[in-house]
C-alpha cells in the first residue's frame, strides 16, 4: 500500500475547510502535530511515524529542521510528501522524494477510491478561497473531469 | 521585550476616513486599527519578501515570529506562490508516475 507523510499545510487547508481526513496508510511526525496543537488547538489524529535521518542535497538555510525531518523521513521510509509549500516540493524534487500537494492528493484519494467524487469537488471548490495556488485548483478540477 | 516607539505620520483625508469607519465597525481607536493595519502590511512585505528568496512557511515563521496559519492567509491573500514552474511540474511528475504504477 502507498504511503503518505502529511505536511501543517494539508492539515490546516482540510481543517479550515471542514474536511480532515485521514487513515492507515496518511502518516505524519510528531513536530507537525505539535504545530498543528499549537495552531489549532487540537489533537490531530494522524498515525505518528519515527522521523528518519538520511543524506540530503538541500540548501538547508531555507528550511527549517521540520522541513528537513519531513524530507529526510519521506526519502528513507519512502512515502509520498504531501506539502504545499513549494519551496519543500523543489528541495523534494532536487532529492528524488516524490511530493504532491493538497489539491492533487484530494485527486489521489478519489483514484484510491478512499474519498467520492462529490466530496472532492467539494472539499476543492471550499479550498479555492484558502488555497495559495488558485489556478491549481481548477486545473486539479479539470483533470478531475477528465480522468473520469 | 521589544522597546516600542512613537510614529507620527500625516495621512489624507480619505485614509483617515477609511480607518474612521473600520474603527467605528469594529469598535477601536483610529490609531490601533491604523496600527493593525500598517503591521499586516509589514508582515505581508516580510513574508513576500523572503518567498521570492526562496525560503519555506515554516522558515518564515521562525525568522519572523509569524504564525504559520498566518502565513497560509497571506500566501493565498498575495498569491505569492503562483507560477513555480518548477514545483507544479515536480508535482504533475508525481501524480504521473503514481497513475502509471496502478
Amino acid at each position: 500500500m502507498r504511503k503518505y507523510l502529511v505536511n501543517s499545510t494539508y492539515c490546516i487547508y482540510l481543517l479550515d475547510i471542514g474536511e480532515f481526513y485521514s487513515n492507515e496508510a496518511i502518516f505524519t511526525i510528531k513536530e507537525v502535530a505539535e504545530e498543528i496543537g499549537h495552531e489549532r488547538g487540537i489533537e490531530l489524529t494522524v498515525p505518528l511515524t519515527q522521523t528518519k535521518k538520511t543524506s540530503l542535497q538541500i540548501k538547508s538555510h531555507l528550511l527549517s529542521n521540520t522541513d528537513i525531518l519531513l524530507l529526510q523521513t519521506a526519502k528513507a521510509m519512502d512515502f509520498i510528501l504531501v506539502t504545499d509549500d513549494q519551496k519543500i516540493i523543489i528541495e523534494a524534487n532536487r532529492n528524488g522524494v516524490h511530493a504532491l500537494d493538497t489539491p492533487h492528493f484530494i485527486h489521489r484519494l478519489l483514484v484510491e477510491n478512499k474519498w467520492a467524487e462529490e466530496r472532492a469537488f467539494n472539499a476543492l471548490n471550499k479550498l479555492r478561497s484558502l488555497y495559495n495556488r488558485g489556478y491549481i485548483i481548477d486545473k486539479v478540477i479539470k483533470d478531475i473531469t477528465n480522468w473520469r | 521585550m521589544s522597546e516600542s516607539i512613537v510614529v507620527n505620520i500625516t495621512l489624507s483625508k480619505e485614509a483617515v476616513t477609511y480607518l474612521d469607519n473600520e474603527a467605528k465597525k469594529t469598535y477601536l481607536s483610529r490609531a490601533t486599527v491604523a496600527k493593525q493595519l500598517l503591521l499586516q502590511h509589514i508582515d505581508e512585505l516580510k513574508v513576500i519578501n523572503a518567498r521570492r528568496l526562496g525560503y519555506s512557511i515554516r522558515k518564515i515563521s521562525e525568522m519572523y515570529g509569524i504564525d504559520y496559519a498566518k502565513i497560509i492567509g497571506i500566501l493565498h491573500t498575495t498569491q505569492v506562490d503562483a507560477g513555480d514552474k518548477e514545483a507544479d511540474a515536480y508535482v504533475e511528475g508525481t501524480m504521473k508516475k503514481l497513475s502509471e504504477k496502478g
